[in-house]
């Protein structure tokens, strides 16, 4: 018995070696449901579902969205017209009234909610960065697709560094993925950097973007909407905000970050090239302006109808909303359907429309009987924008009674509200789609019509790039012979109308700096008080001031959030 | 098999089994100490243990009635704080901690081992503990590896001995009652009140006064109800009763210890059970059974057998628990509608349903749970390798199951109005079903444990060596009906290893070294292992020359210990686990096309952490144990712990351009320090009036070095620094007392303020008050100290004994439906009659009424915050045992009759409104009892 005792020594030698193998093994992570990385970039079908969060993540919409998963900083719950002269919010709580009342910093609502994607834009940027890294990888994957998603990608980042130079200036390039050991420090880079990055990316996304996709692909980016991005951008890049040695607040050394430090009138023909490119291209991808459904019609058919053929991209993350989700919630009066904020159109806005005839209105600022009238008179687009009074709003308010002791005047300053956005189709009674436009064609002519006045003064294409906008809605030529200020402000008066309520006012206004103007973001807003005239279907209108605004000259950029400055990485703009 | 390893030590200690015998097994100098303490994996005699460690005896537990055990720790253990939860039999867990919490991160459960594997106690009976013992310091903690940073808590049955079988009989029965209820106001009070507040927010009453007379009157107790529904739903008393039996003996190669325990505990609910069939009355049965055997199957081999079980029952009409009706009881005012209308239906109304038709009329929940607990151990002595040798291998399979079965209906309820002709008109509100039965739900813990151990302990002269080395591999699996993330479902799994060297010099000086090397499966495949060493000295004092013999100083040692230990439980409720790996677990979809087809899509989650690793602590403990005149004991611990690599998101850090979801990394630190003293005098055993005096107070003050915290606009916001759980709220500075004073005072912008509303401090001076005030108010609600006095005495036949607990450095919170009055068209508590109203100003106590809910007034602040220090007379028992010559002639060997008191009272700063601990639900019970036991 006792010679088992010298077996005993290796037996337990060989028994450990075996269970440290075991061991390993014991402690192994099962077989999961757990999707990696590699998972996704193992077909086209897997990492279809990684470039459709691509698109949701950068691709943001002008509506009002309520963003659960993707929102760590307080959201806006209604429109940034509220913050320009196109309108006023119902309610106060919104981000809006910060604006309004120059009361937004960095510590409470960084960017007074305004931003409230600032982290979704890096995600996204995250998410091209790993795309343009793997997609190679991908085992299915013949060239043509490779070169779609790296288009996409390419045009993704840039879009989204495009919407960062408006609002901040210049911000860190972050063209890799950061791992979790890198040093995260990238100081901001300049506008001039930014701006090149963004023409780099718009450059290569034209190269390797298809002109169209098939109809159950409408959604994906193509070579117009690369076109389009570039156009916007050289655009902003030309204008007096950025186009200058002498920034809005004096920065110092850093003057790079917000300004490109130079002014330099080519870079509006710069600008208009790329409008110009824009325009020439768009019947490769099927896309041209709507023309035949009438001057009463064609404005309104473009936004109200999806994926129509004006459009060269839009933001498609909720195809259905009920009344009581965003954006409708944001949207629509709480008088009309008891939602969160409705949006008040302002009379600072109505001013701008002009009669059938091409000349201004006379709104006569002690008020008039004739206000049914007057509004009859206006450019056929102010219709098929304007929630007037009297108005058609929906099949379950036909008409819209925002006169004193109306059922939709509770909580209206502006003496009417917002029907640009909220389609015909929108009622309590189904679901809607928001047709959340990101660029249509409308915008290269206006952008060409600015810049080669810019650049050339008012030569015919100039006149004649904004006389198609105002022909297919009914309006007559502009008038001949304009000076170059002049037509300046048609144009700008044309862009404001042709595309309000479409998230461009505010960025405008800040490019062009004329914030401090009176009636612009800073001074008095009109609102109409209107009234009933017994015995007669006109009504009396009365002009109010109904708010002051307060604009500070640090207001022409955002503020980056103060826990972002607080992590040492990047340095706040002036005056916040 | 994976864990074939165990087997084949199991088999080689039979293969190797031999005759020869070396020696005799050491024999330890008589110190007075010579008492055995369970420590981690292994045993020492008392004076050899340089750890810091509290143990409690089972006999001392069967003090407190209850049916929980953990229930009979209050108090007992220097250095657990246990927190007081329900008192609904079967879910009546308290709170257990070990030296307070040493982390932010979610894993703060202490780790419960019994009889050396991890499994649960709280089913056990008093009669089948040996002992319960706390381990504290990392020279007691580090063998368990990374898992016994929270403390380790260590429960030892009994085990039978060598002698002639001896049973015990011990049977006890009480009633228990609820020690304190909420409090609320009568229908004329409510009434009155609620009109009160009306007009203080400028509404019109809705009360008559010939609506508010009929209150008061009581005149038509159907169109004017007045219902206590506390009295209508709840009994004053219910019954508790235990039958315990148990066997213990042995001879030469067979020991048994043997034990049967029944006991059952009714709920608080009147008979829901008798009154309709349909329904069942609230009960709680618990059926335990334990055998556990040591067998020397030879002269060097001993095979040990544990066996021990439970089976438990529980029913309760509507609901699994009682949760929900006592929400139900604090929130329906006592003039909603009666219990029954005239014609015999259910009061009810839209707001609120019937509860005395809730538990008559919706059906039972019952549910079985079973646990076992097995193992079996062989220990081989090898002393013909190496004299005081031996190996070890155990296997241990420890479940829990339980399922549930629900019947469920519903039922009608009417609400009564009277029109102008007088007469009674009902509206309905439910409707009648027929009972549908549920058996799906269930939830079980399971594991299996295999260890292997080889042991040295032996003397040369004045030097002792004692060696151990262990290996262990766990699997724990824990899963319910209700678990959807199969991350959850797959088991956790530990395996490693520890051991621990102990050098003792002529029972002097001891020296110890122990480490655990543990690893386990929630970490990245390269760093899945720790090592977690700890070392620790003693010196006996007394044992040197100038002391031995000294009449004063009967024992004196000293001990010290220094070490790491680790916690692995970063992941508690599952989202963290895998933290290594990168996930995708968010949704993210975009729509494509003309016709909007869905494109899912997948997003990343927080970024991935490869080398997530476990919390580690360092700890450092010093101590002392003496005795005096052989009858005065003192024992002094003091503790620093260091927790690091607490996860932590790293606000401060990762810049949002990164693009990241921020991840979780081992970043935070939190320090915890403290100690324990235990005073004890015991007379001379052989005096003809015995007794005991001890206290004990126990301390632990932790706070936050670092978590990472975002940067606050105003440095008395932050949380680093401050005690974990630190309430943060608003300083209340009294009542407004004249409109004078909150025109001069900084607005506050909650709500338009009164006078009678609460006025708050402007933390940041910046003339306002609002969120941005927020700071530090009162303590969180973990005492930093808990007390305690236990005295027994013994008096011929007569004994008593009894323990006093308490705690104090923490707050209690005042809040919800139990005392913010007519909050969410609630109740209002009784404490609302001391309102402030412009004649009470001067003494007021609570702030102006309002109607609606009052967004200034009942704001999480101090002024809902009381000093939660309270002592509560945890036992008190008396008894009497038979004498030996009466026993003798009733052929039995002892027989005591006792009567016992269970929470008898508690004294505190909660003006009676509730209780100190236990603040909502089920109410803290107090019992009372008559029992007898008897010994064969």
């Amino acid at each position: 018995m006792k010679n088992y005792i010298y077996l005993i020594v290796p037996i337990l030698v060989v028994l450990f070696s075996a269970c440290v193998e075991e061991f390993t093994d014991f402690l192994e992570k099962p077989p999961g449901v757990d999707v990696t990385e590699d998972v996704l970039f193992s077909s086209r079908v897997q990492l279809d579902t990684y470039i459709a969060s691509t698109y949701r993540f950068g691709i943001h919409s002008p509506y009002p969205m309520d963003e659960g998963l993707f929102r760590p900083n307080p959201r806006p719950f209604t429109l940034n017209a509220g913050i320009t002269d196109e309108a006023e919010s119902e309610v106060t709580f919104v981000h809006t009234q910060g604006w309004n009342t120059a009361s937004i910093n960095a510590n409470n609502n960084p960017q007074g909610g305004e931003d409230f994607y600032f982290h979704v834009r890096w995600r996204s940027i995250r998410n091209t960065n790993i795309l343009l890294e793997r997609v190679d990888e991908v085992p299915d994957a013949d060239e043509s697709y490779k070169s779609l998603v790296k288009g996409e990608a390419h045009f993704i980042r840039g879009l989204n560094y495009l919407e960062m130079l408006k609002r901040y200036g210049g911000v860190p390039i972050v063209a890799a993925r950061f791992q979790l050991t890198d040093d995260f420090f990238v100081a901001r880079n300049t506008v001039s950097e930014v701006l090149d990055f963004i023409l780099e990316n718009a450059d290569m996304a034209i190269a390797l973007l298809p002109e169209s996709h098939p109809s159950n692909q409408t959604g994906r980016a193509t070579k117009s909407a690369a076109r389009m991005m570039k156009s916007r951008a050289l655009l902003y890049a030309a204008s007096p905000l950025f186009n200058t040695s002498q920034p809005y607040l004096e920065f110092g050394a850093n003057n790079n970050l917000i300004c490109l430090g130079n002014e330099d009138i080519n870079r509006w023909q710069l600008a208009a090239n790329a409008a110009k490119e824009v325009i020439d291209f768009a019947a490769e991808g099927g896309f041209s302006l709507v023309t035949d459904r009438g001057p009463e019609n064609n404005y309104k058919y473009v936004w109200e109808q999806p994926d129509n053929r004006e459009i060269i991209l839009a933001n498609k993350i909720a195809p259905n909303r009920g009344w009581w989700q965003f954006p409708w919630a944001g949207l629509v009066p709480t008088a009309i359907d008891n939602s969160w904020t409705g949006v008040s159109i302002i009379h600072n806005f109505v001013r701008k429309y002009e009669k059938r005839d091409g000349s201004p209105q006379d709104w006569d600022p002690n008020g008039g009987e004739n206000l049914t009238e007057m509004y009859a008179e206006l450019d056929p687009r102010f219709a098929q924008t304007v929630g007037y009074n009297g108005s058609y709003f929906n099949q379950e308010h036909p008409i819209l009674e925002t006169y004193q002791g109306g059922r939709h005047v509770s909580q209206n300053v502006g003496g009417a509200w917002l029907k640009k956005m909220i389609p015909d189709q929108y009622c309590t009674c189904r679901q809607t789609t928001p047709n959340g436009i990101v660029f249509r064609l409308a915008e290269a002519y206006l952008n060409f019509a600015e810049a080669l006045n810019e650049a050339q003064g008012p030569v015919k294409e100039a006149y004649d790039a904004v006389n198609m906008i105002r022909e297919r809605s009914g309006m007559p030529n502009l008038p001949g012979g304009l000076s170059q200020d002049e037509f300046r402000s048609r144009v700008r008066n044309e862009r404001d109308l042709e595309l309000a309520f479409e998230d461009h006012r505010l960025w405008d206004i800040r490019r062009w700096m004329i914030a401090e103007e009176n009636g612009v973001m800073q001074g008095e807003f009109y609102g109409l008080r209107i009234f009933q005239i017994p015995g007669s279907t006109e009504f009396r209108y009365e002009p109010y001031v109904f708010e002051t605004r307060t604009f500070n000259r640090n207001m022409y950029l955002h503020p980056f959030s103060q826990n972002e400055i607080n992590k040492d990485y990047i340095i706040q703009n002036p005056g916040w | 098999m994976k864990n074939s390893i165990y087997i084949y030590i199991l088999l080689l200690i039979l293969l190797i089994h031999t005759d020869k015998i070396y020696g005799q097994v050491i024999v330890k100098d008589t110190l007075a100490l010579n008492e055995i303490q369970p420590i981690g994996f292994g045993q020492q005699p008392k004076w050899m243990v340089t750890s810091s460690i509290s143990q409690v005896k089972g006999e001392e537990l069967q003090y407190a009635f209850t049916s929980n055990l953990a229930n009979s720790l209050y108090g007992r253990i220097p250095g657990l704080t246990v927190m007081q939860g329900s008192g609904e039999p079967g879910v009546d867990s308290p709170g257990l901690f070990s030296r307070g919490v040493g982390t932010f991160g979610p894993g703060r459960d202490i780790l419960v081992i019994v009889d050396g594997f991890e499994s649960s106690f709280e089913q056990l009976v008093p009669a089948e503990i040996a002992s319960i013992s706390l381990l504290k310091d990392a020279s007691a903690t580090a063998i368990f590896g990374n898992r016994g940073a929270n403390g380790v808590l260590m429960i030892t049955t009994k085990r039978g001995h060598e002698g002639p079988l001896v049973v015990n009989f011990r049977t006890q029965h009480g009633f228990h009652s609820a020690q304190r209820l909420p409090k609320f106001l009568g229908s004329y009070d409510y009434a009155s009140l609620l009109n009160e507040g009306l007009a203080n927010e400028g509404s019109s009453p809705r009360y008559s006064e010939e609506e508010l007379e009929n209150y008061r009157t009581g005149s038509d107790p159907f169109l004017y109800p007045n219902v206590n529904w506390q009295e209508e739903i709840l009994r004053n008393t219910a019954y508790m009763a235990n039958y315990n039996l148990n066997f213990k003996g042995g001879n030469e190669s067979v020991r048994y210890f043997v034990l049967l325990n029944s006991i059952s505990s009714e709920g608080l609910y009147i008979k829901a059970g008798d009154m309709e069939e349909e329904s069942t009355n609230s009960t709680y049965s618990r059926f335990n059974f334990r055998s556990n055997v040591d067998i020397d199957i030879s002269d060097r081999l001993m095979a040990t057998l544990i066996l021990g079980g439970s089976v438990e029952n529980k029913a309760n009409p509507a609901g699994r628990t009682t949760g929900g009706m006592f929400n139900t009881l604090s929130s329906l005012p006592p003039n909603s509608f009666p219990v029954y209308n005239p014609d015999g239906s259910f009061g009810g109304s839209s707001a609120f349903s019937n509860p005395l038709g809730d538990l008559l009329q919706t059906g039972s929940h019952l549910s079985n749970g079973r646990t076992l607990q097995s193992t079996l151990k062989l220990t081989q002595q090898l002393d013909q390798i190496a004299r005081g040798l031996s190996i070890s291998g155990a296997v241990s399979f420890n479940n829990y199951f339980r399922s549930y079965s629900i019947k469920s209906k519903q039922y009608e309820r009417y609400a009564l109005s009277r029109n102008d002709e007088g007469e009674d008109t009902y509206n309905r509100f439910g409707q009648n079903t027929s009972l549908v039965g549920s058996e799906g739900d269930s939830e079980q813990w399971r594991n299996v444990i295999f260890q292997g151990f080889m042991n040295y302990d032996r003397t040369f002269g004045k030097h002792g060596l004692n060696g151990m080395l262990m290996a262990h591999s766990e699997t724990f699996t824990n899963i319910s009906s209700e678990t959807t993330n199969a991350n959850l479902s797959f088991p956790f799994n530990h395996v490693g290893g520890g051991g621990r060297f102990t050098y003792s010099n002529d029972a002097k000086y001891i020296a110890e070294f122990s480490f655990g090397y543990m690893g386990s499966e929630n970490f990245a495949k390269d760093s899945r292992f720790g090592f977690f060493p700890a070392g620790s000295l003693g010196w006996i004092v007394s044992q040197e020359s100038f002391l031995k013999n000294n009449p004063t100083v009967s024992f004196l040692k000293l001990r010290s210990s220094y070490g790491l230990v680790g916690n692995n439980r970063i992941s508690e409720g599952g989202p963290n686990r895998f933290l290594f790996d990168q996930r995708f677990p968010y949704t993210a979809s975009y729509y494509l096309g003309n016709t909007n087809n869905v494109v899912s899509g997948i997003a990343e989650g927080p970024l991935a952490n490869p080398g997530v690793t476990w919390e580690k602590e360092s700890r450092f403990n010093v101590g002392f144990e003496m005795t005096l005149f052989d009858r005065f004991d003192l024992i002094v611990d003091v503790f620093d712990h260091n927790r690091f690599d607490i996860l932590a998101t790293p606000n401060r850090t990762i810049p949002q351009y990164s693009g990241v979801v921020r991840p979780l990394l081992n970043e935070g630190e939190m320090r915890n320090r403290g100690g324990e003293m235990t005073l004890r005098y015991t007379s001379k055993p052989s005096a003809k009036f015995s007794y005991f005096v001890e206290a004990n107070t126990w301390y632990a003050q932790n706070e936050i070095v670092f978590m990472s915290e975002q940067l606050r606009p105003f440095d008395y916001q932050n949380r680093t620094g401050m005690p974990l759980d630190q309430p943060f709220g608003l300083r209340a500075v009294g009542l407004f007392a004249s409109q004078a004073e909150i025109d001069s005072s900084p607005a506050h912008l909650f709500a338009p303020v009164k006078p009678g509303d609460v006025r708050y401090e402007d933390m940041n001076q910046d003339g306002v008050v609002d969120q941005n005030d927020v700071a530090p108010v009162g303590k969180p609600g973990l005492p930093t100290t808990t007390f305690s006095f236990q005295s027994g005495l013994k008096f011929k036949g007569f004994d008593m004994n009894f323990m006093l607990q308490g705690v104090t450095g923490n707050s209690v919170y005042l809040g919800g439906l139990n005392f913010h009055a007519f909050q969410n068209n609630g109740q209002a508590p009784a404490m609302a009659l001391d309102r402030w109203t412009p004649e009470t100003a001067g003494s007021a106590t609570y702030p102006r009424l309002s109607a609606s809910n009052n967004l200034n007034n009942y704001r999480f602040s101090s002024f809902w915050q009381r000093d939660g220090t309270f002592m509560k007379m945890r036992n008190l028992e008396f008894g009497y045992s038979l004498s030996e010559s009466m026993s003798e002639r009733l052929r039995i060997t002892s027989a005591r009759l006792f009567v016992n008191g269970t929470n008898l009272f508690s004294l505190d700063r909660m003006d009676g409104y509730r209780d100190p601990e236990t603040g909502f639900g089920y109410p803290a019970m107090r019992t009372l009892s008559l029992g007898a036991s008897f010994q064969f």
